[in-house]
């Protein structure tokens, strides 16, 4: 990590001004178990470096610059969340959310969606993208990237 | 709730700051929630960073606790979430460390969430403790 921080910070990206993650935690209606599971996992992987993003961590890179985080809903579903690192802002920007069932991912197209995703937030990352929740050191409480 | 002196009071407001951060902890349900993943979550992970840190493999630590790699595999899957104290307490052996199991208040919880690195996971086997007590 090269900033300030040493824990990574969390962003989101965004899409008609929301944030896609937490639209996707409200509109899917996760259980409150599926939310703080998700908040344990990040919790636990923003401490860790980037090398280390692989099991036994609830996450592992899928090559190309595309990692994915890895939580279960209380019915068993494995829940999945896409993204990709931004160093300049020492942030894991969660671009996507799917799933996975018998080891195969979903959407299938994940690779294609993350580089495309990727290529939206990372010229215009101030504006693509927000912070999640309380998980950036580097933005203001209520506010987006401070690079604003 | 009374408190027992402006200071206890002031102490107690101080040691619940982390909880600034956890703003859905507000909310009772979500904080078990939270509580019961960082147990299911955070004991697995410790057991198998520490195996996989004195290069043990599930089998050697099936055999040490008493049970089958199975076993092992599903002590080590975050969703299990029913580990036993005996079997933690046999897992501890295996691994010649100690297990502290205590409540702690939720603003303690807070600042646990801070310290998951593989460093803050890892517990050191008594003998390495003794070796570096006689340097």
């Amino acid at each position: 990590m090269t900033l300030l921080t040493s824990k990574w910070n969390y962003h989101e990206r965004l899409e008609s001004g929301r944030g896609v993650i937490t639209t996707w935690i409200k509109s899917a209606r996760l259980s409150k178990k599926a939310q703080a599971n998700l908040e344990r996992t990040l919790d636990q992987l923003r401490q860790l470096p980037k090398a280390s993003w692989s099991k036994p961590q609830p996450a592992s890179s899928l090559g190309h610059h595309t990692y994915v985080i890895r939580f279960r809903e209380v019915t068993g579903t494995q829940l999945r969340v896409f993204g990709h690192f931004f160093d300049a802002h020492s942030a894991f920007v969660m671009t996507f959310e799917g799933y996975e069932k018998d080891n195969v991912y979903y959407p299938n197209d994940y690779q294609k969606v993350a580089q495309q995703r990727k290529a939206e937030c990372d010229p215009h990352f101030s504006d693509k993208t927000v912070k999640f929740g309380n998980y950036c050191a580097l933005c203001q409480p209520q506010g987006g990237s401070t690079n604003k | 709730m009374h408190f027992a002196s402006r200071r206890e009071a002031q102490l107690i407001s101080k040691l619940a700051s982390p909880l600034d951060a956890k703003p859905q902890w507000r909310d009772k349900e979500y904080r078990e929630a939270y509580m019961e993943a960082a147990i299911d979550q955070g004991v697995a992970w410790q057991i198998k960073i520490n195996r996989k840190l004195r290069n043990m493999s599930q089998i050697d630590l099936g055999t040490a606790i008493g049970t089958q790699q199975s076993g092992v595999s599903r002590l080590e899957d975050p969703e299990y979430g029913a580990h036993s104290l005996d079997t933690l307490k046999q897992v501890a052996k295996a691994f010649d460390c100690a297990l502290l199991v205590k409540f702690v208040s939720y603003g303690d919880l807070a600042r646990e969430s801070e310290n998951l690195s593989e460093t803050d996971q890892y517990a050191a086997p008594f003998t390495l403790e003794l070796e570096q007590c006689n340097v």
